[in-house]
C-alpha cells in the first residue's frame, strides 16, 4: 500500500485539471473565482504538508502513472524541493488571484471571466507538472500547456496592445518550444528512453565512452536556449515587458513570479537528474548561462531606469532578477543552485506583492498607469503603499528581508569559484545600486502628495489587503528563516543528483 | 561524391527534417504575415516529427499493429516515436487554433495581419 | 559550505564604545527636539518630522548596540532609509534632489561596505570582539576591509564620495541637518570603529594598503574641506564643508591605531557632535528669526541675536582648537598620536592640522566677528525663544566646560582604547 501523502503530487495536479475542465460551468466569475482561489490554496496546504515530510524524512518517491513499471510507464516524482516549489506556486497562484480581484472585474469581461479561471488552473497544474514530472517528453507536454495558459491569461485584459503583446509573447514562446522539442528528441533517439533516471544512466554511459559526444552537446544546448527563451533570459526578454506590463494585475503577478520560475524548476531538474553538472560544466554551459545572467542583471535595471509606466518598470526588474537566478546557476556548484532556488522563492514571492500593491494602487488613483500621475496614491491607500514600499526594499537589499538574504546567498557562493569570483559580486553590487536608481524614485513618487489625488478615500478591499499581507509574510519569512529553508533546498538538490 | 550522394539517399528523413526545421523556424521568426508565421510553425514542429517518425523506423520490419499473431517484437517497429508524434500533432493543433483565433481577433479590430501595422498600430492607442 | 546562513543573526550588545555612542546621540537628539518645537511650530508637518526623527533615533540605538557586522549593517540600511524623509520635509524640488541625492550616497556607500561584508564570509560575522577577530591574513580580507571602510566612511563624506554632503546636509530644516552632520555621520564613525578594532583588530590592518589609503585620504580631505568651506558663501553649506573636513579628523585618528590618536579621535566625536549640531542649530535660529542664509548677510547679527552669536563663537572656538574649549583637547591628543607614528604620514598629518586649524578660524571666526563688530541691518533685537536658545546655551556650556578639564572623558575613552589596542601603542 501506497503510504498517503504519495498520492499528493498527483492529487494536486489532477485537482487543478478538474477545476479548469469544470470552470465553463459557472456562469459568474464570482464563484468561478472563489473555487480556483480555493482550490490553489488546497494545493498550497497539501504540497505544504508533503514538503515537511518529505523533508523532515529527507526521502524521495517516485510514484508510477497507471501502474505501469518503469521504463515503460509515466512516472512522477517528488522530493522536498519540488514539493516546496508546488507549495510556492500554489500559495502564490492563490495570493495573487486574490489580490488582482478588483482588476479582474474591471478588467476581464464579466461572461468570459469563468475562461480566466481555466487558464489560471490549467496554468496552476502545468507548473506543478514541471515541477513533478520525471518524464521528458511529458515535460514538453506539460510546456506547451503552460504557454498556452500564459497566453491566454496575458490576452484576458481585453485591448489590442495586450493582444498583440500576446502573439509577440506566443511566438518566441513557441521558437523556445520547438527548439526544446528538437532537443527532447534528439535525446530519446542517442539514449532509447523517456524516463529521467534511464536517461540519465544512459547519458552518462555515452558521455564515459565518449561516443555521440556531439549530438549530446547539440542536446543540451537545443533544450537550454529553449528553456531560457521561455523565461526571459537576456537576450531573448524583448517580449517581457509588454506582456507583463500590460496584462492584469493577477496575471502579471503570476506570470512573473511563478511561469518563469516554472522552466528553470525543470531546467534544473534537467541539470541535474539528467546531464549530471558535471557535463554540464565540462560543456561551460554554465559559464555562458553566468555571463547572460549577469548581462541581464545589469541590462533589465537599466532599461528599468528610464520606464515611466509603473507594471513595465516591474517587468523590467524581473528581467534583472531572473538574471540573478541564471548568476547562481551559472556559478557552476552546488552552493550557486542552491542560492539560485532560493532566489527563485524570494522573487516568486516579492514581485507578485509589488504587482498587486502596484494594481491597487492604480485602482485608486483613476486607472493611471504612468509613476507621474500615481504621485500621492500611497498617501491615499497606506497599505498598498507600504506593501510596495515592502516590495522594492526587498528588491534593494535591506536586510531582515528575502532580497537581501538571496544576494547574500549568491555571494558567499560565489566566493569559492575563482575566476567567477569577481565579476559576480561586481554585478551583484552594481545591480543593488541600479535597483535602488529606480526603486526608490518610484517609492518617493507614491508617497509625495500631488494633485492627481483622488478625492474620496479608497474603497475597502479586504481580498487585497489578505493578498498583499501575505505575500509580505512571505517575503520577511524568506528574509529571517533561511537557515532551514536552504538545508530543504540543498537536501532536495542532493536528493536529484542521487538518481 | 557517390558517397556523399549515398549517404544523403540513406539519411534523407534526417535531412529533410533538418532542412525543414531551419524553412520553418525562420519563417516564424521573421515573417511580417501572421499567417505566415502560422505556417512556419507547423511547418517547425512537422519537422520534428518526421525526425521522430524516421528514427523510429527499422528497416524491414512492418507496422506496430498486431498481425498474423505475431507477438515478437522484433517484428515491428518502435513504436514509441508514434505515439509522441501523435501527441506532438495534438500540441501542434491546439496551439494553431489558439494562434489563430488570436490572429482572427487582431483582424477584426485592425483589418490586417501584418504584425509590424499592428504594433504601430497598437502603439497608438491609449493605454 | 551549506552553514553560511548561520552566522547571520541579529544580535544586540552593550559594550563601552556603544554605549560612548548612545549616550552622545541621546543627548543630542533631546537637545535638537526641544530646539524643533519652536522651529516647527508653522511648519504644518510637525508630526511627520518628529515621527522620522524618533525613527532615525531608534535606528541609531540599535546601531550603538549592534553586536555583529550583519546587525550593524541592518540599522544601517534602516537609518539611511528613515533619515532620508527628514532632507525631503521641505518638500520643494531642490529638497526632493538633495533627498534622492542623499539617498542614493547612502545606498552606495552601504552597497560597498556589503560588498566587503560580502568579500569576509562567514568568518567576520561572528560578535564584535575587542581586538578584533582573528582573521586570517590574505588580500581578500584587506580588501574587504577596505571596501568596508570606505563605504562607512561615505556616510561622513569621506573623499571622494563628499559631494553629497552640502549638497544634501542644507536642504533639510536645520534641526535636521544638525542632526545629519553631527549624529548620523558618527553612524558612519562607529561603522570604521567596528571595522578596524572590533572585526579585524588593529595588528591585522596596521601597514596594509588598507591603512595608508585611509590615511593619505583623510588627510586630503581635511585639507579640501577646509578649503571648500573657506570658499563657501552659503552658511549652511560652509557647515557642511566643515563637517566633511572635521569628520576626516576622526577618520585619520582611528587609523592611526594608537592608543592617543585613538583617544583624539573619540575626543573628536564628542566635541565635535556637539559643536555642530550647535553650529546648525545657531544657523537655524538665525533663518528662523532674521531670513538670512549667506554669511555676508550675517554682519551685526550679534546685535540682534547676542546670545545665539555667542554660542556660535563658542563653537567655532571649539571648532578651530583653541583652549580651552574641548576642540583644543582633540586635536592635542590627534597631533600627539601623528607624532607617535612618525614617518612621512605622521608629520604631514601635524602639518595638515596646522594648516587646517588656520583654514578653519578663517572660515568661522569671521562671522563671528562681522557679527558682533560690524553695522548690522538696524533692526532690533530678536533673540532666539529660550526652547530654541537653552540647547545651544548647554552645548556651548559642554564644549567649554568639559573643553577645559577633560580629564574625565580622556581617561574614559584612554581605556576603551588600552582594551581595544591591546597595550600596544
Amino acid at each position: 500500500m501506497l503510504p498517503w501523502y504519495q498520492n499528493i503530487p498527483f492529487a494536486c495536479i489532477f485537482l487543478c485539471m478538474v477545476n479548469g475542465i469544470t470552470m465553463p460551468l459557472y456562469r459568474r466569475g464570482r464563484r468561478a473565482f472563489a473555487v480556483t482561489a480555493g482550490v490553489s490554496f488546497a494545493v498550497f496546504a497539501l504540497s505544504a504538508v508533503l514538503a515537511v515530510i518529505l523533508a523532515a524524512g529527507g526521502e524521495r518517491f517516485v510514484y508510477k502513472m497507471g501502474h505501469f513499471p518503469a521504463p515503460w510507464g509515466n512516472e512522477i516524482a517528488a522530493d522536498p524541493l519540488t514539493a516546496m516549489l508546488s507549495a510556492m506556486f500554489g500559495l502564490v497562484t492563490g495570493l495573487s488571484l486574490l489580490g488582482g480581484r478588483a482588476a479582474q472585474e474591471a478588467d476581464i469581461l464579466a461572461p468570459k471571466q469563468p475562461y480566466y479561471f481555466v487558464m489560471v488552473s490549467m496554468l496552476l497544474a502545468a507548473l506543478q507538472a514541471l515541477a513533478y514530472t520525471n518524464d521528458i517528453f511529458t515535460g514538453y507536454v506539460f510546456i506547451e500547456i503552460s504557454t498556452i495558459a500564459a497566453c491566454a491569461i496575458v490576452m484576458a485584459r481585453d485591448t489590442a496592445r495586450t493582444i498583440a503583446a500576446t502573439i509577440r509573447y506566443l511566438v518566441i514562446s513557441l521558437l523556445g518550444s520547438g527548439l526544446f522539442l528538437i532537443g527532447i528528441v534528439l535525446l530519446y533517439c542517442i539514449t532509447g528512453h523517456l524516463l529521467m533516471p534511464q536517461v540519465s544512466e544512459k547519458v552518462m554511459e555515452l558521455w564515459n565512452t565518449g561516443r555521440y559526444t556531439e549530438p549530446l552537446t547539440m542536446v543540451v544546448g537545443f533544450i537550454t536556449v529553449g528553456l531560457c527563451i521561455k523565461c526571459a533570459l537576456f537576450p531573448f526578454h524583448a517580449w517581457l515587458p509588454l506582456a507583463h506590463g500590460g496584462a492584469t494585475t493577477s496575471s502579471s503577478a503570476i506570470l512573473s513570479g511563478l511561469v518563469l520560475k516554472g522552466y528553470i524548476v525543470l531546467l534544473i531538474k534537467l541539470y541535474y537528474s539528467v546531464f549530471t553538472i558535471e557535463v554540464v560544466r565540462s560543456l561551460k554551459i554554465t559559464s555562458v548561462l553566468f555571463v547572460f545572467g549577469i548581462a541581464g542583471m545589469l541590462i533589465g535595471s537599466v532599461q528599468a531606469i528610464r520606464e515611466e509606466h509603473i507594471k513595465r518598470m516591474l517587468a523590467y526588474s524581473s528581467i534583472a532578477q531572473i538574471g540573478y537566478v541564471f548568476l547562481g546557476i551559472g556559478l557552476g556548484t552546488e552552493a550557486g543552485m542552491a542560492a539560485a532556488v532560493y532566489q527563485i522563492f524570494v522573487h516568486g514571492v516579492t514581485k507578485p506583492l509589488l504587482f498587486v500593491c502596484a494594481g491597487r494602487l492604480t485602482e485608486v488613483q483613476g486607472h493611471e498607469k504612468s509613476l507621474y500621475r500615481l504621485r500621492g496614491a500611497a498617501v491615499t491607500d497606506p497599505l498598498a503603499g507600504a506593501g510596495f514600499t515592502l516590495g522594492a526594499l526587498s528588491m534593494v537589499g535591506l536586510p531582515l528581508l528575502g532580497g537581501f538574504m538571496a544576494k547574500w546567498l549568491l555571494a558567499a557562493s560565489s566566493l569559492a569559484t575563482l575566476p567567477k569570483l569577481w565579476p559576480a559580486l561586481l554585478a551583484l553590487a552594481a545591480s543593488s545600486v541600479l535597483n535602488a536608481l529606480y526603486y526608490v524614485p518610484a517609492v518617493i513618487a507614491l508617497w509625495t502628495p500631488s494633485g492627481f489625488m483622488a478625492e474620496k478615500p479608497a474603497k475597502k478591499a479586504p481580498l487585497f489587503l489578505l493578498s498583499a499581507l501575505g505575500l509580505a509574510a512571505g517575503v520577511i519569512l524568506l528574509g529571517v528563516c533561511c537557515a532551514p529553508l536552504m538545508e530543504a533546498i540543498m537536501a532536495g538538490l542532493r536528493l536529484l543528483e542521487a538518481i | 561524391m557517390k558517397e556523399l550522394f549515398k549517404l544523403a539517399v540513406v539519411y534523407r528523413f534526417e535531412l529533410g527534417a533538418i532542412l525543414l526545421f531551419g524553412i520553418g523556424f525562420m519563417n516564424l521568426l521573421l515573417q511580417k504575415n501572421l499567417i505566415r508565421k502560422i505556417i512556419g510553425f507547423n511547418v517547425m514542429d512537422s519537422s520534428v516529427f518526421l525526425f521522430l517518425a524516421s528514427q523510429g523506423y527499422i528497416e524491414g520490419r512492418i507496422a506496430p499493429v498486431l498481425t498474423n499473431g505475431s507477438m515478437q517484437a522484433a517484428t515491428y517497429v518502435n513504436p514509441i516515436p508514434a505515439g509522441l508524434v501523435l501527441t506532438g500533432i495534438v500540441v501542434s493543433v491546439s496551439v494553431s487554433a489558439f494562434f489563430l483565433a488570436l490572429v482572427q481577433r487582431l483582424y477584426l479590430k485592425y483589418g490586417t495581419v501584418e504584425f509590424d501595422e499592428i504594433m504601430l498600430l497598437a502603439k497608438k492607442e491609449a493605454e | 559550505m551549506d552553514r553560511f546562513t548561520d552566522p547571520l543573526v541579529l544580535c544586540l550588545q552593550p559594550d563601552a564604545v556603544g554605549l560612548f555612542f548612545f549616550v552622545l546621540t541621546g543627548v543630542l537628539f533631546l537637545l535638537v527636539s526641544v530646539f524643533a518645537l519652536s522651529y516647527t511650530e508653522h511648519d504644518g508637518h510637525r508630526g511627520r518630522f518628529y515621527l522620522f526623527l524618533v525613527l532615525t533615533f531608534l535606528a541609531l540605538a540599535g546601531l550603538a548596540f549592534a553586536g555583529n557586522l550583519f546587525t550593524f549593517y541592518l540599522f544601517f540600511e534602516v537609518m539611511s532609509i528613515v533619515s532620508f524623509p527628514l532632507v525631503l520635509h521641505g518638500g520643494s524640488l531642490s529638497g526632493r534632489r538633495a533627498a534622492v541625492t542623499y539617498f542614493g550616497f547612502s545606498v552606495f556607500g552601504a552597497t560597498l561596505a556589503l560588498g566587503g561584508m560580502f568579500l569576509l564570509g562567514g568568518a567576520g560575522m561572528g560578535t564584535f570582539l575587542p581586538g578584533g577577530l582573528s582573521l586570517p591574513a590574505g588580500t581578500r580580507y584587506t580588501l574587504s576591509a577596505l571596501l568596508m571602510l570606505a563605504g562607512f566612511s561615505c556616510k561622513a563624506g569621506l573623499m571622494p564620495l563628499s559631494n553629497w554632503l552640502p549638497t544634501a546636509h542644507p536642504e533639510a530644516p536645520a534641526p535636521a541637518s544638525a542632526l545629519l552632520s553631527g549624529v548620523i555621520t558618527k553612524a558612519g564613525m562607529l561603522g570604521v570603529i567596528r571595522v578596524v578594532y572590533f572585526v579585524f583588530g588593529p595588528e591585522a590592518l596596521r601597514g596594509t594598503f588598507a591603512q595608508r589609503r585611509h590615511d593619505a585620504i583623510g588627510l586630503a580631505t581635511i585639507f579640501m574641506g577646509s578649503m571648500l568651506a573657506y570658499r563657501e558663501k552659503v552658511l549652511k553649506k560652509r557647515l557642511a564643508f566643515s563637517s566633511v573636513s572635521q569628520l576626516s579628523y576622526v577618520v585619520l585618528g582611528l587609523v592611526t591605531m594608537n592608543l592617543a590618536a585613538f583617544t583624539g579621535a573619540l575626543l573628536q566625536m564628542a566635541f565635535h557632535a556637539a559643536a555642530k549640531v550647535g553650529l546648525f542649530l545657531c544657523a537655524g535660529a538665525i533663518q528662523h528669526r532674521t531670513g538670512y542664509t549667506r554669511v555676508e548677510e550675517l554682519s551685526g547679527v550679534g546685535k540682534r541675536m547676542p546670545g545665539t552669536m555667542l554660542c556660535f563663537g563658542a563653537f567655532s572656538l571649539s571648532l578651530v582648537g583653541i583652549p580651552p574649549f574641548g576642540g583644543f583637547a582633540a586635536k592635542w591628543s590627534l597631533a600627539e598620536g601623528a607624532l607617535q607614528q612618525g614617518g612621512t604620514i605622521g608629520t604631514a598629518a601635524v602639518i595638515v592640522l596646522l594648516v587646517s586649524a588656520l583654514l578653519t578660524a578663517g572660515y568661522l571666526l569671521p562671522i563671528v566677528g562681522d557679527g558682533f563688530f560690524r553695522q548690522g541691518d538696524g533692526f532690533k533685537k530678536t533673540e532666539a525663544d529660550g526652547r530654541m536658545l537653552w540647547p545651544m546655551v548647554l552645548l556651548a556650556a559642554f564644549v567649554l566646560l568639559v573643553g577645559a578639564f577633560p580629564g574625565g572623558l580622556t581617561a574614559c575613552f584612554d581605556r576603551i582604547g588600552y582594551a581595544l589596542l591591546g597595550g600596544a601603542g
